[in-house]
């Protein structure tokens, strides 16, 4: 049997209707749907020489016994290693050989840190940061915040320098140079400014499909939204109380206080 | 070159599969958890997509038609349908009682006529991939969409504007 249609340029009114009353994904799923498909980021893998706790002591022993000048020979095993000890989740590790400058002292070693207070604060705040090896043959040349930004310090003792927080400072170590190479802190946490909060002159109207409808007008005036005609609907015990639709469409923009009309279940 | 990383662009394929199980569910919470399962699945076995058998989307229908069975036969029953009263067209939004009848619409369609509505309109498939993933010819499934559509039309209320053998003034063309 043949059957002809007539296969219309344009679609029919019902088609478009379907197509414009497709129902969309909330952000909240689509939000979680990314999340999960993002791949795992793969951490920059830096190979480091773990020494634990021992071989840190052995080595800060060394180093202090060189530093008192009693043992030439202990300076160079350690000027050999020329290792900067870091302090993380409280382990201390060798990191990184560092740059060994020919006006060093032979009795220099580089700094070890073993502390620091407080582990986080604005620009403008003072660290104290404990360890050994800060004065004297050893003493500390510079200190550089996250963001290679340096920092300006005071060297206390040789197993306390004072340090300010410049402008600029990124979350991140904070790393002690001397001639004999450099060893950084934890993660010292920069807290950024408060910043003022200005109060939106317009309303983005969320999206409250599926809410029950008192969440749903605690999340419209949040969003500096009003709630508008509310429509009472018999739509089943799924929908009893929970916003079936809402108009205008979630992400419109509105002045503040733009109502939104929402159709409830009863 | 043809990229063979599905989810290069994931986020309209998520709106197109959602609005695929929302047309074969109704729009919820059945639709999200299908939608869910679908992009579970399909990075599970990403490995198996094959860019030169069709585009990343069809491919996601294929699982999604399965994933939204599996949501249909783990609820119970029909109950839902049935108890979803027709919205009364005041003179509230009357554009959004018109979308909300057109979606009871569709869900009380039959199986087949809704999962080709859901195809067409919801995941905005052709008549040609849908063909591919149904594994018929293309103008059956146009033919199975025109009586999906008329029969829509009548669960609307509504006239059909075109019938089969019913020429409107333009030249019929054979399909």
């Amino acid at each position: 049997m043949r059957v002809w249609f007539k296969r219309s340029g344009r679609s029919s009114s019902l088609e478009n209707e379907l197509t414009a009353a497709r129902p969309r994904p909330s952000e909240r799923l689509v939000h979680s749907i990314l999340a999960s498909l993002r791949p795992q980021q793969a951490g920059t893998r830096r190979a480091r020489l773990r020494l634990g706790y021992a071989g840190a002591l052995t080595a800060a022993l060394v180093g202090v016994l060189a530093a008192t000048g009693g043992f030439a020979y202990a300076a160079s095993a350690v000027q050999q290693a020329a290792h900067a000890v870091h302090i993380t989740n409280n382990k201390p590790r060798v990191v990184a050989a560092a740059a060994v400058s020919s006006a060093c002292s032979q009795y220099a070693v580089a700094p070890v840190i073993t502390g620091m207070a407080p582990t986080a604060g604005k620009v403008g705040t003072t660290v104290t940061i404990t360890g050994s090896h800060f004065s004297g043959n050893s003493a500390v040349t510079s200190v550089t915040f996250a963001g290679g930004v340096a920092a300006t310090f005071d060297i206390s003792s040789d197993t306390t320098i004072r340090t300010t927080v410049p402008a600029g400072a990124k979350t991140g170590p904070i790393t002690l140079t001397n001639c004999k190479g450099s060893a950084s802190t934890g993660t010292f946490k920069v807290i950024p400014p408060k910043k003022k909060h200005h109060k939106p002159h317009y309303c983005m109207v969320p999206n409250v499909r599926g809410d029950r409808f008192g969440n749903a007008r605690k999340t419209i005036a949040r969003h500096h939204c009003g709630v508008g005609k509310v429509k009472r609907i018999t739509a089943g015990r799924k929908h009893k109380n929970r916003v079936i639709a809402q108009s205008p469409h979630p992400g419109k923009h509105l002045r503040q206080g733009g109502k939104v009309n929402l159709i409830v279940g009863k | 070159m043809i990229s063979r990383d599905p989810f290069r662009n994931p986020e309209p394929l998520i709106r197109r599969v959602y609005a695929y199980a929302a047309y074969r569910l109704g729009d919820g919470p059945d639709a999200e958890d299908a939608t869910q399962q679908t992009f579970e699945r399909a990075y599970r076995y990403r490995a198996n997509f094959d860019p030169t058998k069709g585009e990343p989307v069809a491919w996601l229908l294929g699982i999604a038609r399965r994933c939204c069975d599996d949501v249909r036969q783990g609820r119970p029953g029909h109950a839902e349908l049935g108890e979803f009263d027709q919205p009364d067209s005041g003179d509230l939004e009357p554009r959004t009682v018109r979308r909300l009848e057109l979606r009871h619409a569709v869900l009380a369609l039959d199986e087949r006529s809704r999962d080709l509505i859901a195809l067409r309109y919801g995941a905005d498939l052709t008549a040609r991939q849908i063909a591919e993933l149904y594994g018929e010819r293309t103008n059956a499934i146009e033919v199975a969409l025109h009586r999906a559509l008329a029969r829509l039309r009548a669960a609307l209320g509504e006239a059909s504007p075109s019938e089969p053998g019913v020429a409107t003034g333009e030249d019929p063309v054979r399909i």
